[in-house]
């Protein structure tokens, strides 16, 4: 049996040039190409349905050395086909057609979405702030001798009480830190804290937020997290990026 | 880019944050499989989200 193959998309853009990507090494191998629809162009390559099928992916998903190396090339042409335009509308991991016209067919169901979205993230970069809460010393009064069982019950609720009202601050914090940075951006989206397991810090997340920021203000940007650092001296912050504008280029139709 | 100020890192971005916007759902930690990537735990994404939005795309076909 022949394999089949489909078209795997992994952006649109406008005023994209196909030489400067051409020989860029796409997901499961093959070139990156470009085809055209209307003034729009999607940044696409061929993978084989083995691969990349609905069974296959099924499998692969599950895989997580496959996804991460996916993820990394999917990140990768991306963010090449970024820096060649001022306008790129990112799609998901793994979004494949059939064949090049299905995938044109759908960017032209897309067409007046697309172009929003375009308009949104032109000229602009996505910074990624996640907040962790400080760790906090143990205060040294639970060393002392339990004198009863009694009071060491009271001892210990009150612990558990004081550790909840100051998680509880902490996270009223972050909420604060995140409004003081909203004036600093376009467009604001909050993703879900990560895990500690994920994030292997000691620390509990708090805040994990992205900011869509023009690219001629980004240095305003910076100013004005370090200004919240200053101010909310119990949280750790962390800036990364820039980002392709992943978050902000979710077309959430059916 | 690089950018000129301690605010921020420039460095290669790590699998959950990767995830986190590639799968435009947020990266949760399930407890039924957890994953081991070079002897660090990590734990499965939101394979059922990725899935549905896959046959969503595919289902257009």
């Amino acid at each position: 049996m022949v394999s089949e193959s489909g078209t795997y998309v992994y952006a649109v853009g406008r005023n994209l040039d196909e030489e400067v990507l051409s020989g860029l090494e796409g997901v499961g191998g093959s070139s990156v190409r470009m085809i055209s629809h209307r003034e729009l162009t999607a940044v696409v390559s061929t993978v084989d349905l083995e691969e990349f099928g609905e069974a296959a992916l099924r499998r692969n998903l599950e895989v997580l050395a496959w996804v991460e190396e996916t993820a990394r090339r999917h990140d990768e042409v991306v963010r090449r086909a970024a820096a060649i335009t001022t306008a790129l509308a990112p799609f998901r991991l793994v979004t494949i057609y059939r064949s090049d016209d299905a995938a044109c067919d759908r960017i032209e169901e897309l067409y007046d979405d697309l172009v929003l979205v375009l308009d949104r993230v032109d000229r602009r970069s996505e910074w990624s702030v996640k907040v962790f809460c400080r760790a906090r010393s143990v205060p040294s009064a639970t060393v002392e001798a339990a004198s009863s069982g009694v009071a060491y019950l009271e001892r210990r609720r009150a612990e558990i009480r004081d550790r909840q009202q100051a998680a509880g601050e902490q996270q009223m914090l972050a909420d604060q830190l995140f409004w003081d940075l909203v004036p600093g951006a376009a467009a604001t989206r909050r993703l879900p804290p990560q895990d500690q397991k994920l994030t292997g810090r000691r620390e509990p997340m708090a805040l994990n937020a992205s900011f869509l920021v023009d690219d001629e203000h980004s240095t305003d940007f910076f100013e004005l997290v370090n200004e919240t650092r200053a101010r909310y001296p119990s949280l750790d912050i962390e800036v990364n990026g820039p980002w392709p504008p992943y978050s902000f280029a979710v077309l959430d139709k059916p | 880019m690089t950018v000129q100020t301690h605010t921020a890192v420039t460095t290669e971005p790590s699998l959950v944050d990767l995830l986190d916007r590639l799968l435009g759902k947020g990266v949760v930690v399930t407890g039924d499989v957890v994953v081991s990537l070079a002897g660090v735990d990590l734990v499965r994404i939101q394979l059922s989200a990725v899935i549905g939005s896959v046959r969503k795309e595919m289902g257009n076909l």
